[in-house]
């Protein structure tokens, strides 16, 4: 029961001399909300390039170099359209299009402190985090199920695309010709087919004693250790220096 | 645990872990489905305004169905803080996750006045959920201020300013609110029709 899109995840993770140097799920899930509660705020703007520098620092500590260099390109881009471009032509639409990219700056500087979460963490560490973090047994247990079965249905989801393009139907045309139609098409066999998945795996969930009131013990149990306090203190500093400037 | 009169109206907050596994099984699928069409959104910015109210409709298809399948108390809450949770997760502002829970007690509140079982309400249920997907915009409009006083802005002079000011109004959030409530009807008619065409009668439902 492998799942292929986290395949890469999971083959870091169970690297055991890497473990040392790897946050906490619980850390990484904090980064995220503190970048994303402060930069969202209004009178966040400021705090957008230090929320980048962190996104970068994260990718570049999980050896993603790609993401490491198009974040702060891509950051710039969409910067560049929200306050360049209104200059040079000063229409309301494109006043509406440089207001959205001003927002999607936002979003860019907490998506790559969100990546880090979402590319480094396997299902099973964040439901052991959340766990860990106390969250109530009915949220964990079904959000356990959820992060386990995204995967699956994302798999299905595609072949349900593929097998609608084989036979010409969807796509951007169908979508605007009929498009109750191609819904239907495309949700219906994919709620039919993910539902058979999901008979299957919730019996086999259920024996190993998913949603039992006895709280199930991690082969990882997340820890705090030395790679969370320096991400404490690069925090620190990144917010310092922002309040300072 | 509440008892009433019989098990069929039994009304409690305790879920088994059955019910539990089916919250998590459609919020896997609610949010695949909002993704899979907000896939054909990135095309480009206008493609967005035929995505986003086509993937409205699209979720309240699993949406409908997981209301024949759960009747619990609690059930719409669990699934949003879980959805919810996720997106905060993946990087959506926080007012977006509190827009999610209070669209989804307004939800909750509805079912439990049809006692979990009228489908009529359902539909009202999910039209009021989906009026979380304003919770995403809403730094548009909040967070204005913090645009216009931006140098490059103050050089556009006040003429500009305020036409980009009205079209950022509170007003045009309100607008942009009421369509995701009236796409949510028509996800939830729609979910309806196709909970009696496929899934009745595959025995899903």
């Amino acid at each position: 029961m492998t799942s292929a899109p986290l395949a890469l995840a999971e083959r870091t993770a169970g690297r055991p001399a890497g473990r040392a140097r790897r946050l906490d799920p619980r850390t990484k899930a904090i980064l995220v909300l503190a970048s994303s509660l402060v930069v969202m705020a209004p009178g966040g703007t400021p705090f957008i390039p230090a929320a980048i520098v962190l996104g970068v620092l994260l990718a570049l500590s999980e050896g993603a170099w790609a993401r490491a260099v198009l974040l702060p390109l891509t950051s710039a881009a969409v910067a560049a359209a929200a306050y360049l471009l209104p200059m040079a032509l000063p229409y309301p639409v494109i006043g509406f299009v440089a207001a959205f990219a001003a927002y999607l700056l936002r979003f860019a500087a907490v998506g790559g402190v969100a990546l880090h979460l979402l590319r480094t963490t396997t299902p099973t560490e964040l439901t052991a985090a959340l766990r860990a973090a106390r969250i109530p047994r009915a949220i964990t247990t079904s959000a356990a199920v959820m992060l386990r079965f995204l995967p699956t249905i994302a798999t299905e989801a595609r072949a349900v695309r593929d097998a609608m393009r084989l036979r010409g139907v969807g796509g951007w045309a169908g979508m605007l010709r009929h498009p109750v139609l191609s819904i239907e098409r495309f949700t219906v066999p994919l709620i039919a087919s993910s539902l058979r998945v999901a008979e299957d795996l919730s019996a086999a969930a259920l024996l190993r004693g998913l949603g039992s009131a006895t709280r199930p013990t991690a082969m990882h149990p997340p820890r705090l250790g030395v790679a969370d306090l320096a991400a404490v203190g690069l925090v620190a500093a990144l917010v310092t220096a922002t309040v300072l400037w | 645990m509440t008892t009433t009169t019989s098990t069929e109206r039994r009304l409690d907050v305790r879920m088994s872990p059955k019910d539990l596994i089916n919250i998590g099984i459609f919020a896997a699928l609610y949010l695949v489905v909002l993704y899979a069409i907000n896939m054909i959104g990135f095309a480009s910015p206008v493609a967005v305004l035929v995505s986003l109210p086509a993937s409205i409709v699209a979720c309240g298809i699993p949406f409908m169905l997981f209301l024949t399948r759960v009747h619990h108390a609690g059930v719409v809450t669990i699934f949003a803080v879980i959805t919810g949770g996720l997106l905060l997760l993946g990087g959506h502002p926080p007012i977006s996750f509190a827009v999610t829970i209070v669209c989804a007690l307004v939800a909750e509140a509805i079912l439990w006045s049809g006692r979990y079982r009228s489908r009529r309400l359902s539909v009202l249920a999910y039209a009021a959920y989906s009026a979380w997907y304003v919770g995403p915009m809403l730094p548009i409009f909040y967070a204005r201020h913090d645009y216009f006083s931006s140098p490059s802005m103050q050089n556009m002079g006040a003429d500009y300013t305020r036409q980009m000011e009205d079209l950022l109004s509170p007003a045009v959030v309100a607008a942009f609110d009421v369509s995701t409530i009236f796409f949510g009807l028509l996800g939830g008619l729609l979910g309806l029709r196709l909970l009696r065409k496929h899934f009745e009668k595959a025995g899903l439902a």
